[in-house]
C-alpha cells in the first residue's frame, strides 16, 4: 500500500509539472487587445495554475488504479477488497485541504481581481451609448454627435465607457477581442469599460466585432457589427466625416412635392420599389405597422448604405413618421431599415 | 363492482389497452372546449371578442389538464371516492399496466424510464440537427427561426430528461425497494406525478403548430414575453411538470423519513437513498419559482401585469432572479442522484465499504444547504448591482468543497479495491472522471472575472455538458445497465455494453472538450451561424457529435435484444449487499416475500465478521437470515 502510495504520488507530482509548464508557456487564449482582457487573461491563468494539480491528482489516481486494481469482468465477483471505511483522519485533511484550496482561489484571483474586471473608477475619455435592438446595435458618441448603425470605431489607448441599453429584449454586449461581456437590459443603463491597447479591424480578427451574446430572438445570431480600433487621428477623421449623418429633417407635407407613402409590416417593406419626379422635394410617409418592433426607413446614395440623405428617427410600432428629402438629381438611390437591413431594403428612383 | 371492472380489462383484446389514453385524450378535449367556453362566456358578457389564444388557451389547458388526468384512469383509481363510490383498485397486471394509471411504484418507475429515454433519444436527434447546421459556418439546414426553435426544444427536452429521468424512474423504481418498504407513501400522488408528464410532452410539441418558441430552456424575458404564442404553451408545460417534480419530491421525502424497514437507520441507508433524500427537498422547496416565473410570464403575456416590462415599472433582471433561483438548485436536482449511483456502483464494484460514508453524506447535504444561496453566479454580468458580485462569488466556491467530498469517497472507495470491470463500473469511473472537468471548469464561470469572458460563450456549452452529459448520462448508464437485471429479470449483452461505453466515452470527450476552446476563441452560444475562422473546430465537434449519436444505436439495440432475449437474471447477479438485490429479479408485487429486517451496513465488504445487512423473518419469528 505504501508502494502504491508512492506511485501515484511521483504520477501526480509528474503530471503537475508537466500541467503547469504548458499552462504558464502556452498562449492560452487568443492575444486579448484590451486592458481588460489583459486582467482577465491573467486571472484565467492563475485558475489554470490551481486547477492543474486537482486534475493531475484524480487523473494520476484513477489511471493508477484502475489497471493496478481491476479484477476482469468475470461472470462472478471477485473476492472482497480491504475494509477501509474511510474514518480516520483522511476525509478530515482532504477536506482541510479542498477548503484550502477553494478560499484560496476565491481571494486569489476571484475577489482580488473582481475590482480590475468589473470596478469602474477613473474618468473615460470617451463615453459610447449602445443600444441593442432586435437585431442590430445603435452605437452613439454624444461627445461628437455620431451615431453609427454600420461599425463601431475607437481610437486605441484611450480609456472608453459603454453604457448599454436595450430597446426591447436583452442583448448582450460581447467584443471577444477585449474579453469580457455585458448585458443590455431594457429599462436600465449597464456599463463597461475597456482601453482598447492594439489597432486591428474585424476584416483581420474576426474577433474584432460586436456580437450580441444573449439570444435575443430570431436573428440573433447575426446581431453583429464590424469593430475598428483606429488611432486618435484617424478616429478624429472619422468622427468629422460621420458628423451630420445623424440629422433627421423631418417636415410637413407642403405643395409641390412628391408624397410617398411606405410600410413596414412583418419585418418587410410594403414595396422595394419607389418612384419620385426629378426637380422637387419628395415627402416620404412612413408606417411602423410592426407592434412594439423598431424599424426606421434611411435614405442612401450607395447600395451599401454609406452615404447617407436622411433617416426617420428608430422607434417602435405602431408608429407614423414623415421624412423630407432634398431635391436629388435623377438616379437611383437606395433605403432600407438599418435595423434590419438584410430583409428590409429597396430603391428609389428619381426619374 | 370491483372484481367486474377487473375482469373486463384483463380479458378484453389487446387495443384495451389503449383505452385509458384514449379517455384521457377525449376528457382533455372536452376539458379544453369547456374552459374555452367559459372564458368566451366571461368575455362575451365583457364586451370582448369569444376567444383570444393566450386567455383561450390557458383556460383550457387547466380544465385539459383536469380531464386528462381522470380520464387516464384518476377517476376510477381515486376520483370516485370523492362521491362516496368505491373505487376501482387495480387494472390489467400485464404489459396493459404500462400505458395505465397504476400505483405501484415498479410500473411507475418504467413508465418514466421508458418516457424520458425516447425524449433523450428525440432530444439527441435535436442534437444531431444543431451539428449538422454548424457542418458550414452559415449554417447547413436550417433558417434563424428553425434553428432558434430546434435548440430550444433540445434545451427543455434535455432539462426535463435531466430533472426527471433519475428521481423518476430508479427514484420510484428502487427506493422503496431499497429501504425495504412495501410502495411510495402515496402511491395515488406518485401515479399522478407520472400522468402529469404526457401532458407536457404534448404541450411542447403542440407548441411547434403555434410558432414554437425561440428563447431557449431558460425563456428568459422580455424575450419570452413578446415571441410566438408557442411561448405560452412553454409556460404552461413547465408550471405542470413543476406540479409533477414537487408532488414527486413531496413522495419521497416522506417514504424515505417514515417508511424504513425496521433496523434501517439513517446510518444504514444506502448512498443512493441519501442522495434522492437531498434531491427530494430541493424539488420540493424550489421548483415553485420556476413555475411563478412562468407564470408571471404568462400573466406578463396574457393579462396585461407587467412583471417584466420595464416602461410599466417591471425589470428583466427580476425574472433572472426568480428563476435561477429554482434553475441553480435544480442542477442538483440533475447531479446528486447521478453521484449517489456512482457512489453506490463503485462500492459494489470495487469490492470495498463505501470510503467516508458518512462525510459523503454530509456532502449531499452540504450541497442542499448552499444550493440556494449561489443563483446568482448566472448573473454576474447582466446588470445585478456591483455589491452582489463577491458575495455570490464567495457561495459559489464554497458549494465546492462538499462536491469535494465525492470525489474523496469515489478515490477512496476505488483504493486497493477489487475492480469488477463490468458494464456498470465503467460507466461509474467514466463519470468521475466527466464530472471532474465539469467541476473544475465550473470554476471558472464562478470566479467573476473569469465568467466576464466566459458568459455565454460555448465555455457554458461545454462546462454544463460535462456536468449534465458526463456527470448525469454517464450515471443513467451506469444505472440502466446496474440495475438492468433487476427491473427486467434478465441480463444485458456484456460485449454491446462495452463497445457502447467506448465509443461514448471517446465520442462524449472528443466532442465537448473542444468546445471550451471554441468558448474563448469567440463562439457564443445558441447562435444559428458562426464566424468562418471557427469551422475547423466545429466541423470535428459535428464528427465527435455523430458518433456520439451512433453510440446510443448500440445502447439501443442492447436493452431492446436483451429485454427480449437476454439471459435470464438471477436474484443477485452482482452478489451486492444492498436491499434491492436480496429478493427476486423482478422483483414481486410487494417487493419483498417477507419485509427485511435490517441487521447491518449495506457496504461493509470484506469487514471481518460483518452482519448481513438483512435478515428475513418470518413475522412474529426470529428466523435466520436469507441474505
Amino acid at each position: 500500500m505504501k508502494r502504491d502510495l508512492a506511485i501515484v504520488g511521483v504520477l501526480w507530482l509528474a503530471l503537475t509539472v508537466v500541467g503547469e509548464a504548458v499552462v504558464l508557456n502556452a498562449s492560452l487564449l487568443p492575444p486579448l487587445i484590451s486592458n481588460k482582457g489583459a486582467d482577465i487573461g491573467h486571472a484565467f491563468r492563475v485558475l489554470l495554475v490551481y486547477a492543474v494539480p486537482v486534475f493531475a491528482f484524480v487523473v494520476a489516481a484513477l489511471i493508477y488504479m484502475v489497471p493496478r486494481y481491476r479484477a476482469g469482468a468475470a461472470e462472478t465477483p471477485p473476492e472482497d477488497g480491504p475494509p477501509l471505511r474511510g474514518r480516520g483522519r483522511v476525509p478530515l485533511a482532504w477536506f482541510g485541504v479542498t477548503t484550502a484550496l477553494a478560499v484560496a482561489l476565491m481571494i486569489y484571483p476571484g475577489l482580488t481581481e473582481l475590482p480590475k474586471v468589473l470596478g469602474e473608477n477613473r474618468n473615460p475619455e470617451l463615453v459610447v451609448d449602445v443600444q441593442g435592438v432586435q437585431w442590430a446595435w445603435i452605437v452613439s458618441y454624444p461627445q461628437y454627435k455620431v451615431k453609427s448603425m454600420n461599425e463601431l470605431v475607437l481610437p486605441v489607448d484611450q480609456l472608453v465607457r459603454f453604457e448599454l441599453t436595450s430597446l426591447d429584449v436583452l442583448h448582450g454586449f460581447w467584443i471577444p477581442a477585449f474579453g469580457m461581456t455585458m448585458e443590455a437590459v431594457p429599462g436600465m443603463t449597464t456599463t463597461v469599460q475597456y482601453r482598447p491597447t492594439k489597432t486591428g479591424s474585424f476584416a483581420g480578427n474576426p474577433l474584432l466585432r460586436l456580437q450580441c451574446s444573449e439570444l435575443c430572438g430570431l436573428n440573433h445570431s447575426t446581431m453583429s457589427m464590424p469593430v475598428r480600433v483606429v488611432s486618435a487621428q484617424e478616429f478624429q477623421d472619422w468622427v468629422r466625416q460621420q458628423a451630420g449623418t445623424t440629422a433627421s429633417p423631418i417636415s410637413t407635407p407642403s405643395a409641390g412635392e412628391t408624397r410617398l407613402t411606405i410600410a413596414a409590416k412583418d419585418t418587410r417593406f410594403s414595396t422595394d420599389r419607389l418612384e419620385a419626379r426629378a426637380g422637387a422635394p419628395v415627402s416620404v410617409t412612413f408606417k411602423n405597422e410592426d407592434d412594439s418592433v423598431f424599424h426606421d426607413i434611411a435614405f442612401y446614395r450607395t447600395a451599401d448604405a454609406k452615404d447617407l440623405i436622411a433617416k426617420t428617427d428608430l422607434k417602435p410600432g405602431p408608429v407614423t413618421e414623415q421624412l423630407g428629402l432634398p431635391v436629388l438629381p435623377p438616379g437611383t438611390y437606395y433605403f432600407r431599415c438599418d435595423v434590419h437591413p438584410a430583409e428590409m431594403k429597396g430603391e428609389l428612383v428619381i426619374k | 363492482m370491483v372484481t367486474r371492472a377487473v375482469e373486463q380489462q384483463s380479458h378484453g383484446g389487446p387495443w384495451t389497452a389503449f383505452l385509458p389514453l384514449v379517455r384521457g385524450l377525449v376528457w382533455a378535449m372536452i376539458g379544453f372546449a369547456v374552459g374555452a367556453a367559459l372564458t368566451a362566456v366571461v368575455r362575451i358578457a365583457g364586451g370582448r371578442s369569444a376567444w383570444t389564444f393566450g386567455l383561450s388557451f390557458s383556460v383550457g389547458y387547466v380544465f385539459a389538464l383536469l380531464g386528462w388526468l381522470l380520464g387516464v384512469g384518476m377517476w376510477e383509481r381515486w376520483g370516485r371516492e370523492w362521491f362516496g363510490r368505491p373505487t376501482v383498485e387495480e387494472g390489467p397486471t400485464d404489459w396493459r399496466r404500462y400505458l395505465a394509471f397504476t400505483t405501484d411504484h415498479k410500473v411507475i418507475g418504467i413508465q418514466y424510464l421508458a418516457t424520458f429515454v425516447v425524449v433523450f433519444l428525440l432530444a439527441g436527434l435535436l442534437a444531431m440537427l444543431i451539428r449538422i447546421q454548424y457542418l458550414t459556418p452559415g449554417g447547413t439546414v436550417l433558417d434563424n427561426a428553425t434553428y432558434n426553435r430546434v435548440m430550444s426544444m433540445h434545451g427543455i427536452l434535455m432539462i426535463a430528461v435531466a430533472v426527471a429521468i433519475f428521481v423518476g424512474s430508479f427514484g420510484n423504481y428502487l427506493l422503496p425497494i431499497m429501504i425495504g418498504a412495501r410502495d411510495v407513501a402515496f402511491p395515488r400522488l406518485n401515479a399522478l406525478s407520472y400522468w402529469l408528464v404526457p401532458p407536457v410532452a404534448i404541450l411542447l410539441f403542440v407548441s411547434q403548430a403555434f410558432g414554437g418558441w425561440d428563447s431557449g430552456w431558460t425563456a428568459y424575458a422580455p424575450l419570452s414575453v413578446r415571441n410566438a404564442p408557442g411561448q405560452i404553451l412553454f409556460c404552461l408545460a413547465i408550471i405542470t411538470f413543476g406540479l409533477s417534480s414537487i408532488v414527486g419530491g413531496l413522495n419521497f421525502l416522506v417514504t424515505i423519513i417514515t417508511m424504513r424497514a425496521h433496523g434501517m437507520t439513517w446510518g444504514r441507508l444506502p448512498i443512493f437513498v441519501w442522495s434522492i433524500f437531498a434531491t427530494s427537498w430541493i424539488a420540493l422547496l424550489f421548483t415553485q419559482f420556476f413555475a411563478a416565473a412562468m407564470l408571471m410570464v404568462l400573466l406578463d403575456r396574457i393579462a396585461g401585469t407587467s412583471f417584466f416590462a420595464a416602461s410599466n415599472g417591471g425589470s428583466a433582471i427580476l425574472y433572472q432572479h426568480v428563476f435561477w433561483f429554482y434553475s441553480h438548485p435544480a442542477v442538483y436536482i440533475f447531479i446528486m442522484p447521478a453521484l449517489g449511483v456512482t457512489l453506490e456502483v463503485l462500492s459494489h464494484f470495487s469490492r470495498k465499504p463505501l470510503f467516508a460514508y458518512r462525510w459523503a453524506v454530509g456532502g449531499f447535504l452540504g450541497i442542499l444547504a448552499m444550493s440556494a444561496l449561489v443563483w446568482v453566479h448566472h448573473m454576474f454580468v447582466t446588470g445585478v448591482p456591483y455589491k452582489l458580485e463577491a458575495p455570490f462569488l464567495i457561495t459559489t466556491e464554497i458549494i465546492s468543497i462538499p462536491t469535494g467530498l465525492i470525489f474523496l469517497t469515489a478515490l477512496g472507495t476505488i483504493w486497493q479495491g477489487r475492480l469488477w470491470l463490468r458494464v456498470p463500473m465503467l460507466f461509474a469511473l467514466a463519470e468521475v472522471f466527466n464530472f471532474l472537468i465539469g467541476g473544475i471548469t465550473g470554476i471558472f464561470l464562478a470566479d467573476v472575472p473569469t465568467d466576464a469572458m466566459l458568459h455565454n460563450s460555448y465555455w457554458v456549452v461545454a462546462h454544463f455538458h460535462y456536468t449534465i452529459m458526463g456527470g448525469e448520462i454517464f450515471a443513467l448508464m451506469a444505472a440502466i445497465y446496474y440495475w438492468f437485471p433487476k427491473m427486467t429479470g434478465r441480463m444485458y449483452s456484456e460485449r454491446v455494453g462495452r463497445l457502447h461505453f467506448a465509443l461514448m466515452f471517446i465520442a462524449f470527450n472528443g466532442t465537448f472538450l473542444p468546445m471550451f476552446w471554441a468558448g474563448v476563441h469567440g463562439m457564443n452560444r445558441r447562435i444559428a451561424t458562426y464566424v468562418p475562422s471557427l469551422q475547423g473546430v466545429n466541423d470535428l465537434i459535428s464528427a465527435m457529435g455523430f458518433l456520439l449519436g451512433i453510440s446510443f444505436l448500440f445502447f439501443v439495440a442492447n436493452m431492446a435484444y436483451s429485454l427480449v432475449r437476454g439471459r435470464k437474471a438471477v436474484a443477485n447477479p452482482w452478489g451486492a449487499r444492498t436491499l434491492e438485490w436480496q429478493t427476486s429479479s423482478p422483483p414481486p408485487v410487494e417487493n419483498f416475500l417477507v419485509p427485511p429486517v435490517v441487521t447491518g451496513h449495506p457496504y461493509d465488504y470484506g469487514v471481518p465478521g460483518a452482519a448481513p445487512y438483512a435478515a428475513f423473518a418470518p413475522a412474529g419469528g426470529s428466523g435466520e437470515a436469507s441474505s
